[in-house]
């Protein structure tokens, strides 16, 4: 088979005509643009979505008592004890860390007023490692590990009417029904960038967390930040085999917020059937295209089976040359679609006024964000090259069975 | 041997409603260096014979042995690979590849049977030369008169060195000059390779030339003549 034959054939095949190429390699270009565009923008808010309710929330994995997920009560608090501790910080090591955490919920009060708020026991230190949350300081200082002050979220604050240098008071149920109610000094104020949180959030130091919930330094859960999903589910199975025999487990962010995972999935789906109408309108401009370039062409497609071309090797050309169209608008759609999406990946867009208080509430942040994930890439690529696939099954099927003596005819 | 044999050779369309008798009981031999024409009136069948000779079109009875092999026998592929190795082709609308210069199109037949690049074109310029293009290699079909088009086909078809050389009224679009100069080449080709060639024409002075005469009346022989040398 002489390849190269066939190549310059398809090639100059594809340059008869350019400004029907053209336009065809540009509709494809442009839908390829528009669908990276809308994929980025899904992943990407799905990426927000993700990282920031494991670092606000979840965390990548959590290590709780079996019954803590159904009954998220402090009586399921545990301790870790020095093996296990040791054997947990062995394994983390690089990809990982381990956060404890004691989270209740309690009433808080001002001079005046009084409201539910959930008090979340921290080592600054680690806090600020997970989520950063020092950047969202708005008021005051961050806690140290030894103080016995809050910090509050600013529409907690708000809504108590408490200011900084005030006194907060909390009353709840601490380790066994015990009672726990403290009194403390506000040392810092945060706006926290989820809503919901930022109007009940109380930070205390860990340790004094747990001596107000009476719980002689147990955690309610363990959160274990992760560098990727990956290293995630890895580090998973091995506290898996850690905790055998424990009245412990192990769980993965998408166990604890199946809700979420829900969301994200019916969302994603919405977004690829927009995707999908996109593209078969698309595959329609190119069958067009496929379509007047095989049949104006019927006549020499018998010369060259009567001369002595196989069909077969037709058909492969005229393969190669869809394929071809396809590349060439994919492949500008991908370079040109590129710095697009790094461009708006670098600098997301700001949500007008209305819209972002509602993301907010959400616990998102008030800009469109883009996603640079390869798999957005790919995932055009790939439904551009089955789309143009099932496009080539006309010219070749047409190569392989048209009538040579009618066509030579003509 | 005879290079092409045709026994009791019918073509019947219609068999089933009013048959139109296309071929009728020919039975023709044609030898190797030949210079023929098939001649008759439009309708009497010329291309349906040069076509079942080509393997283009299959026989509704009877025969067609090239060489020896009964194309009959051949399978759709192994026919068309047949093709590319026994026969070349000459069309009366010249139909070279459109996006294929001179050289190329002249090549396409060789590349196609996968010769070696370097031979595939030193015969090409070759028989460019000797059909009196050897200016015009890289232009395009379009860029040529239809009588140079013409030579373009005819040097396409014998470049690979078939067996021979079916033409189907290969000056019926050609000005008379033209229709005469392309008569020339492939008398010349005729002498100096000893090329086979077999073309139906209606026109007289293109007869003329011709060393053997085959006239056709209705899809039946009316006349077999070879001329005196
Ligand atoms: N596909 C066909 N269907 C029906 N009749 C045909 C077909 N092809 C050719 N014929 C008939 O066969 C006869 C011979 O045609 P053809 O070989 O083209 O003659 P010529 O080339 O000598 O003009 C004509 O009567 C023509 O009408
Ligand atoms: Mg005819």
């Amino acid at each position: 088979m002489n390849w190269i034959l066939i190549f310059k054939l398809a090639w100059r095949n594809l340059w008869r005509n350019k400004r029907r190429t053209l336009i065809t390699a540009g509709s494809i270009l442009f839908a390829v643009i528009l669908a990276l565009l809308m994929d980025s923008m899904n992943i990407g808010s799905h990426e927000q979505i993700i990282s920031n309710s494991l670092r606000f929330g979840t965390g990548y994995l959590q290590i709780q008592d079996t019954a803590y997920f159904e009954t998220p009560s402090l009586d399921f608090a545990f301790d870790l004890d020095k093996r296990q501790e040791e054997a947990l910080n062995q394994l983390l090591r690089h990809h990982a860390y381990a956060v404890p955490r004691v989270e209740s919920f309690v009433l808080a009060a001002g001079e005046s007023e009084t409201r539910g708020a959930l008090v979340i026991g921290i080592i600054p230190e680690l806090e600020n490692r997970m989520n950063g949350f020092q950047n969202f300081l708005t008021e005051g200082k961050i806690l140290n590990n030894d103080d016995q002050m809050v910090m509050v979220g600013s529409g907690l604050a708000q809504r108590l009417s408490l200011s900084l240098h005030d006194t907060l008071v909390v009353i709840g149920q601490g380790y066994q029904g015990m009672q726990a109610a403290g009194k403390y000094p506000i040392k810092g104020i945060i706006s926290h960038p989820m809503e919901f949180l930022d109007n009940q959030l109380i930070y205390l130091p860990f340790e004094e967390a747990s001596w107000l919930f009476v719980m002689d330094g147990k955690a309610s859960h363990w959160l274990i930040m992760a560098d990727t999903d990956k290293s995630a589910l890895r580090v998973q199975q091995e506290i898996e085999k850690l905790l055998e025999g424990t009245e412990l487990q192990v769980l993965h962010w998408k166990d604890l917020q199946p809700d979420l995972v829900k969301a994200l999935a019916f969302d994603a789906v919405s977004g690829r059937i927009m995707q999908f109408i996109l593209y078969v309108v698309i595959a329609f401009g190119i069958f067009g295209t496929v379509l007047t370039m095989t049949l104006e062409r019927q006549k020499e497609f018998a010369i060259l089976v009567s001369l002595g071309m196989k069909r077969h090797i037709l058909a492969l050309q005229c393969f190669i040359e869809t394929i071809l169209i396809s590349i060439l608008g994919v492949g500008a759609g991908i370079v040109l679609g590129f710095p697009v999406l790094f461009y708006f990946n670098r600098n997301p867009i700001p949500l007008g006024e209305g819209l972002s208080d509602l993301v907010k509430e959400y616990g998102m942040e008030p800009f469109l964000p883009f996603s640079l994930a390869p798999t957005v890439f790919i995932f055009q690529g790939i439904t551009m090259l089955i789309l143009t696939l099932i496009i080539t099954t006309y010219p070749v099927w047409r190569s392989l069975t048209f009538p040579v003596l009618e066509n030579l005819r003509r | 041997m005879p290079i092409i044999q045709t026994q009791q050779l019918f073509k019947i369309y219609n068999e089933d409603t009013i048959p139109v008798y296309a071929l009728r009981d020919l039975s023709l031999d044609f030898e190797e260096g030949e210079f023929t024409t098939i001649v008759g009136p439009s309708g009497s069948g010329k291309t349906t014979l040069l076509n079942m000779i080509g393997g283009l079109d299959t026989p509704t009875r009877g025969d067609v042995f090239i060489d020896g092999t009964n194309i009959a026998s051949l399978r759709k592929g192994d026919l068309i690979d047949f093709r590319l190795r026994n026969i070349g082709f000459v069309f009366q609308s010249y139909n070279l590849i459109p996006v294929l210069t001179a050289l190329e199109n002249v090549s396409l037949i060789m590349e196609l049977q996968n010769l070696d690049p370097k031979s595939t074109r030193e015969r090409a310029l070759q028989v460019l030369e000797e059909v009196g293009l050897a200016d015009k290699l890289h232009s395009k079909p379009s860029e040529l008169s239809g009588g140079q088009q013409q030579r373009v086909a005819v040097a396409r078809a014998l470049a690979s060195r078939p067996k021979f050389v079916l033409a189907d009224e290969p000056t019926a679009n050609l000005d008379s000059k033209a229709a005469m100069n392309l008569l020339d080449i492939m008398a010349k080709l005729n002498e100096e390779e000893s090329m086979t060639f077999i073309f139906s024409t209606h026109d007289q002075r293109v007869i003329e030339r011709a060393r053997r005469v085959v006239t056709l009346v209705d899809g039946a022989l009316h006349e077999d003549l070879v001329k005196a040398k």
